[in-house]
């Protein structure tokens, strides 16, 4: 994981935004992954990383340097994910129906830069079968190589709850996996049925 | 929709702890025969390394600059709302304000007689008080006869002070030290 200049954190806790730009600077890969990974929408990650830095930047003075940053700002960005998760069951928005969305199109903006291939858009189908607590635990232990103990910190779980939740959300990203299988064979053999079938 | 809850092997199959040679042993000879655990090992297999293929996403050039233009745009949306706040605080105090002299104005108005004697009344009692503080402060000079009215208000102000000092010395080394060296 990055270590950003200690003096950068110092600076940035004194309220000197030119040091907290080059935290944003470092930080940007990890933050925007997150809350893409979270919400899987490239329109609502970047709004999301943008909001937990601005809300990290106005709590930095609650920052106690004895804490990872890193654990710290993920943490912050995790539980502003989760609040838009539920905010957004609250506006009855179907994420299903958000994950067979075509990326956007070529219009000015920040999706512009990268398109959802094949993979991510398998990860993000997988990763939106999970609950919004269980996602994060589920990315932070995946990509970003955070401990038991980062990630009950970051979330505010306990150890044990992190060991279940990781154990639950495992469970059912087998078995989703396994479901989409048996979905995909079955919609072959159909295909097969159809494309080998005498026309009348 | 098959369940797959083969205990404990489903557990060992997904957990990161290491399995002891006999654990291992036992979830080889049940993964032998068990189809269903053999296709949520698969899966699990599968979806790990799916997790590793994805990596992490970056986002659009310029991010910093939005950020930062963010934090400005943030920035002035609070300076206003400050704004707003301190004008209808204002406002409102300035509302009051009005209804009050409306209502003083509105009373005077109907009996200007009335309002006109509590004033004079007011004045006399005023003079009265300054008299009788004036006949005090005599008494107490009459009392102390080196000093002026100033340096008596000083001696007492000092005397008070030492007061104070006595009493807050007293507390703090009667009460129990908290941080024991």
């Amino acid at each position: 994981m990055i270590t950003p200049e200690p003096q950068w954190i110092t600076q940035a806790k004194k309220g000197n935004s030119e040091a907290f730009s080059r935290l944003v600077e470092i930080y940007q890969t990890p933050v925007y992954n997150l809350c893409y990974r979270m919400l899987g929408d490239p329109y609502e990650a970047e709004d999301a990383a943008q909001e937990a830095f601005l809300r990290a930047y106005h709590a930095m003075r609650q920052y106690d340097e004895r804490r990872s940053f890193t654990t710290w700002l993920l943490s912050i960005a995790a539980h502003y994910c989760i609040d838009q998760i539920r905010r957004r069951r609250l506006q009855l928005f179907s994420l299903d129906e958000a994950e067979y969305l075509e990326p956007p199109d070529a219009a000015p903006g920040p999706e512009q830069s990268y398109s959802i291939n094949e993979v991510q858009r398998k990860v993000q189908a997988l990763l939106n079968h999970l609950s919004p607590q269980d996602r994060a635990a589920v990315v932070m232990y995946y990509w970003y190589d955070f401990s038991y103990d980062e990630i009950a910190g970051a979330l505010s779980l306990t150890v044990s709850a992190v060991k279940s939740r990781l154990h639950r959300a495992r469970l059912a990203l087998a078995q989703e996996w396994t479901d989409r299988e048996t979905q995909a064979q079955a919609a072959e053999r159909k295909q097969n049925d159809k494309a080998h079938s005498p026309a009348f | 929709m098959t369940k797959l809850t083969h205990q404990p092997f489903s557990t060992w199959l997904l957990s990161d702890e290491p399995l002891t040679p006999e654990e291992m042993r036992q979830l080889q000879e049940h993964l032998r025969f068990c189809q269903e655990c053999q296709q949520q090992q698969g899966a699990w297999l599968q979806v790990h390394r799916l997790f590793q293929d994805a990596g992490q996403v970056a986002p659009a050039q310029g991010f910093v600059a939005r950020w930062q233009q963010r934090m400005i745009t943030a920035r002035h949306h609070k300076q206003r709302q400050i704004a707003w706040a301190w004008f209808g605080l204002c406002a409102g105090f300035s509302t009051l304000a009005l209804f009050f002299l409306a209502y003083l104005a509105i009373n005077s108005l109907q009996s200007p007689l009335s309002l006109v004697s509590l004033w004079v009344y007011r004045a006399v009692l005023a003079f009265s008080y300054w008299n009788s503080l004036a006949a005090y402060l005599g008494v107490i000079k009459g009392l102390v006869p080196g000093f002026s009215i100033i340096g008596i208000a000083f001696l007492a102000g000092f005397i008070s002070f030492l007061s104070v000092l006595w009493l807050a010395t007293y507390r703090q080394l009667s009460s129990a030290r908290r941080v024991v060296r």
